[in-house]
């Protein structure tokens, strides 16, 4: 190694980041590197005086933990659920026919099984997006059956 | 992984040392562990933000040192406090004790003068005692700039102290 490293490169031997033997061998040989390498490791152990080993008072898990709440998931699916439900139901008996037809039931079982997997197996996906999609299903049925009923009347 | 154990885990392996980086910004063991109580009740909240293919520590940090620029920040009208309240004394005898709060007490408050950007790598670096790659994640910065403001904030601690030696002199 025939150029200076620069002083940032000492700095990452002296915090243990870097350590070639190339590297080791230049500091011992070149008395200007050997300088900024003295002024870095003295900067870096006056710093070190930062650390403290204050520990945590025994019991601040387990108040934490206290403060956490789990998100009621299978109370929320269920409301939706009946919510898509109800909004069949209401806008005409009828089309719960065409709600079984069509599917939808399986792409809601398919919701309610990721919810659960996201939730109770602790895959945790925000619970605003499990609400924001459930709803978006029942606002996509509304405007679906919505649509059929101004065809049928046509 | 259930969630709860997830959360339990990241305290048990990362609790300490948030709590002690709080402890340097805030110098006061209640705000401290206020903030360290937070930083887990966020994370509780964030999980979904979390890749679970990657260590915890650099995620957690990233919202612990937010928090702590928030407490800073609404602190900032007030006094910083310089020393440490109520923590546990580890050392013998009253003139070592008193010797050792005083040099905590000037190097604390060098700390507290530099500029945030300085003060958060130095206590990333020597408080949580967080690696270079791990400094980055946690203040999404560059590896050269984590170099840079480590290197600048060290000499400019340590420029800092020798004028306040120079002063108390």
């Amino acid at each position: 190694m025939h150029r200076c490293p620069d002083p940032l490169t000492w700095q990452a031997v002296v915090d243990g980041e870097e350590g070639g033997a190339q590297l080791l061998e230049h500091l011992d040989r070149c008395a200007a590197c050997k300088a900024i390498y003295g002024e870095i490791a003295e900067a870096a152990g006056i710093a070190d005086g930062l650390f403290t080993g204050a520990a945590l008072r025994p019991g601040f898990a387990a108040a934490v933990l206290a403060r956490v709440k789990p998100f009621p998931a299978g109370l929320v699916a269920a409301a939706l659920f009946a919510l898509v439900a109800v909004s069949a139901l209401l806008l005409d008996p009828h089309y719960w026919h065409w709600w079984l037809t069509v599917g939808m039931t399986r792409h809601c079982g398919r919701l309610l099984d990721a919810l659960i997997e996201i939730v109770f197996l602790g895959r945790s996906l925000g619970p605003a997006w499990l609400i924001g999609a459930a709803a978006l299903l029942v606002a996509l049925e509304l405007v679906l059956l919505h649509k059929l009923k101004t065809v049928e009347e046509c | 992984m259930a969630v709860r154990e997830l959360l339990q885990k990241m305290m048990e392996e990362y609790g300490d040392k948030i709590y002690r980086l709080a402890l340097r910004y805030t110098g006061d063991v209640f705000q401290a562990e206020d903030i360290a109580q937070e930083t887990f009740l966020r994370a509780y909240s964030r999980l979904h933000t979390y890749d679970r293919s990657r260590p915890a520590g650099p995620w957690l940090f990233r919202i612990a040192v937010n928090l702590c620029r928030n407490w800073s920040r609404r602190a900032g009208a007030r006094e910083m406090p310089m020393e440490i309240k109520d923590e546990p004394e580890v050392e013998p005898g009253p003139e070592h004790r008193y010797l050792q709060r005083e040099r905590e007490r000037e190097l604390l408050q060098a700390l507290h003068k530099l500029p945030e950007i300085y003060r958060d790598v130095l206590i990333l670096k020597h408080v949580a005692e967080l690696n270079y790659n791990e400094i980055c994640a946690a203040l999404g910065w560059e590896l050269s700039l984590v170099k840079n403001r480590l290197y600048r904030g060290r000499m400019m601690l340590r420029e800092a102290l020798r004028k306040g030696e120079i002063a108390d002199a």
